[in-house]
C-alpha cells in the first residue's frame, strides 16, 4: 500500500516537473521528452537521433535537445550520458501510451534496437 | 534441380541490389562462393537465406530484399512448385493431361507468373514499410545549425598569407621592369610563394552545460586541424573559466598553465573562444563574469584578434553571463553566419554586415 502511494507521489512529482519545464520552454518540448523517456541512458547523439528521426513533423527545435539534458528532468551519470529519474520517466512513458498509443512506442523502442546495433 | 541455377539468381539480384544495399564485387564473389561451396544451392528458400546473411545488414534491408527476392523468384521458371516437385518434374507432360478434361492444360503454369509479376510490379516504391526504412540512414542530418561542411569550408577564409615560401613565382612585371632598366634580358625575376601562416589558438569550455555541445567542438577541431590549411592550431579545454589552468585534451586530464598556453600567443594569433557563457542554463553570476573579464583583458595584452562563439542562440543570452560578457568581446552564435562573422574577426578584418553588434 506505501509502495503504491509512493510510486503515485513519484508521478505526480515527475508530472509538475514535466509541466514545469514545458511552461518554461514550448509545448513541443513535450514530444522530445516522451522520447527521450524511452531509453534508460540518454547520450545528446541518441537525443539527436529520436529528434531527427521522429520529431521533424513537429519542428522541435535543435535547442530543444540541450534544454531536456540541462533540465531538472535528466541527470548526468557518467561521460555525456544522461538518465531520468523514475517518476519523471514513468509518467512521460504513461502519457505517451495515452496520446501516442502502444504500437508508437513499440516503433520507438524498434528505431532504438536499431539505432544501438 | 537442372533448371534452378543459383547463380544465375545471385546475379540478377546483386544487379538490382548492388546500388541500394552498396555492394561490391567482394560481396558479389562472397555469395558465389557459398552458392558453389553448396550452401543454397539446395532450392530457393535455402538460396535466399543464404544471400540474406550475407547481404542484408539492417531490418529494412531485410525486408526490402524480401520484396525484390519475390519479384525475381516470380521471373524464375519452376519458382515454388519445383522445390517440391523435384522428381515430378520430368512427368509434368503425364499428369498434366488428366487434369485437361476441362481443357486447357498448359496455361495454369505461366498464369502464377504474369499475376505476381503484376502485383508486385508496385513494390518497389518502399515506403510502405515506413517504421523500418527510416533506420537506413542513421549518421545523416546536421546535428546543429552549423556543420561540419561548413565549418570546413570556413576555415578557408583565415588567412595571413606571407610570401615565405620558396621563390618560384615568376614575377613578370618585376621582370619586364628589371629588362628596361638593365637594356637587355638577364634572368627572369622570382618572388618567393606565399604560406598560410595563420596561428590558430581554440579555447574550449568543455562537460557541464557544454557537455550537449561536445559534437559541435569536436567537429570544430577536428575541422581545424585536419581539414584547413591553417599552420598552426592549438587547442585547450577548461571548465567554465580558463582561470589559471587550461587542459590539452578534452577529458580534462593534462593540466597545462594557463601561462604557458598563452605563451606562444603574439599579436598575429587568432583567438577563438567556445562557450555558452551561462546561457544554457541561463545563469547570470557575477564571479564569472568577473574572472572571465580578467581574463579576456589578460588575452587582449597579447593580441586583439579574440573572438568568442557561443552555442547557444542569441536570443537565449538574455537574462545570463553571456548578456554582459557580449559587451566586452565580440561574440557570435553558433550558425554558419555566426562562425563566418568570428572567422572575419580573427583575422583581423572589421565585420563589413551588420549581423552581430554586441
Amino acid at each position: 500500500m506505501d509502495e503504491v502511494t509512493s510510486l503515485e507521489q513519484e508521478q505526480i512529482q515527475g508530472r509538475q516537473q514535466v509541466e514545469r519545464f514545458v511552461w518554461r520552454f514550448d509545448p513541443s518540448y513535450q514530444r522530445l521528452a516522451y522520447y527521450a523517456a524511452l531509453p534508460l541512458i540518454l547520450t545528446p547523439e541518441l537525443l539527436n537521433y529520436l529528434r531527427n528521426q521522429l520529431l521533424r513533423e513537429v519542428r522541435v527545435p535543435w535547442v530543444a535537445e540541450v534544454d531536456l539534458l540541462l533540465s531538472d528532468l535528466c541527470r548526468p551519470v557518467g561521460y555525456e550520458q544522461y538518465a531520468m529519474d523514475s517518476g519523471v520517466r514513468s509518467y512521460l512513458l504513461s502519457q505517451m501510451e495515452q496520446e501516442l498509443g502502444k504500437e508508437r512506442i513499440e516503433t520507438v523502442a524498434k528505431l532504438l534496437i536499431a539505432y544501438v546495433r | 534441380m537442372s533448371d534452378f541455377q543459383p547463380e544465375a539468381m545471385v546475379t540478377r539480384l546483386f544487379h538490382r541490389l548492388r546500388r541500394e544495399f552498396n555492394l561490391g564485387l567482394r560481396e558479389y564473389l562472397v555469395a558465389l562462393d557459398a552458392v558453389q561451396g553448396g550452401f543454397g544451392a539446395e532450392d530457393l528458400d535455402s538460396l535466399k537465406m543464404v544471400l540474406q546473411l550475407l547481404w542484408c545488414h539492417s531490418v529494412s534491408h531485410r525486408n526490402q530484399f524480401g520484396f525484390i527476392w519475390e519479384e525475381i523468384a516470380a521471373e524464375q521458371p519452376k519458382p515454388l512448385p519445383k522445390s517440391s516437385e523435384k522428381p515430378s518434374r520430368s512427368e509434368e507432360t503425364p499428369i498434366q493431361p488428366p487434369d485437361p478434361s476441362p481443357q486447357t492444360p498448359a496455361p495454369p503454369e505461366p498464369r502464377p507468373l504474369p499475376e505476381d509479376r503484376a502485383g508486385l510490379k508496385p513494390l518497389p516504391v518502399q515506403p510502405p514499410v515506413s517504421p523500418t526504412d527510416l533506420d537506413d540512414a542513421p549518421e545523416l542530418r546536421l546535428y546543429f545549425p552549423v556543420s561540419r561542411r561548413a565549418m570546413t569550408y570556413l576555415w578557408r577564409y583565415l588567412r595571413r598569407p606571407i610570401a615565405d615560401g620558396p621563390a618560384s613565382v615568376l614575377d613578370i612585371t618585376a621582370t619586364v621592369k628589371q629588362v628596361c632598366r638593365q637594356g637587355f634580358f638577364l634572368a627572369p625575376v622570382y618572388r618567393r610563394r606565399e604560406v598560410n601562416r595563420a596561428h590558430l589558438l581554440l579555447l574550449i569550455d568543455q562537460d557541464g552545460s557544454m557537455t550537449p555541445f561536445h559534437r559541435f567542438t569536436r567537429d570544430l577541431v577536428e575541422t581545424a586541424q585536419t581539414d584547413s590549411t591553417l599552420e598552426q592550431v592549438e587547442v585547450f579545454y577548461f571548465h567554465n573559466l580558463p582561470f589559471a589552468t587550461v587542459y590539452q585534451d578534452a577529458y580534462l586530464t593534462v593540466p597545462v598553465p594557463l601561462k604557458s598556453a598563452l605563451a606562444s600567443c603574439d599579436r598575429d594569433t587568432s583567438v577563438l573562444i567556445v562557450s555558452d557563457a551561462g546561457a544554457a542554463r541561463g545563469y547570470r553570476r557575477m564571479e564569472r563574469i568577473r574572472e572571465t573579464t580578467e581574463f579576456l583583458t589578460r588575452i587582449k595584452q597579447q593580441t586583439t584578434l579574440v573572438s568568442w562563439l557561443n552555442p547557444m542562440p542569441k536570443d537565449r543570452w538574455q537574462g545570463s553571463s553571456a548578456e554582459v560578457l557580449a559587451y566586452l568581446v565580440p561574440m557570435q552564435q553558433m550558425d554558419d553566419d555566426g562562425l563566418s562573422n568570428a572567422i572575419d574577426i580573427v583575422r583581423g578584418q572589421p565585420l563589413a554586415h551588420l549581423y552581430s553588434e554586441s
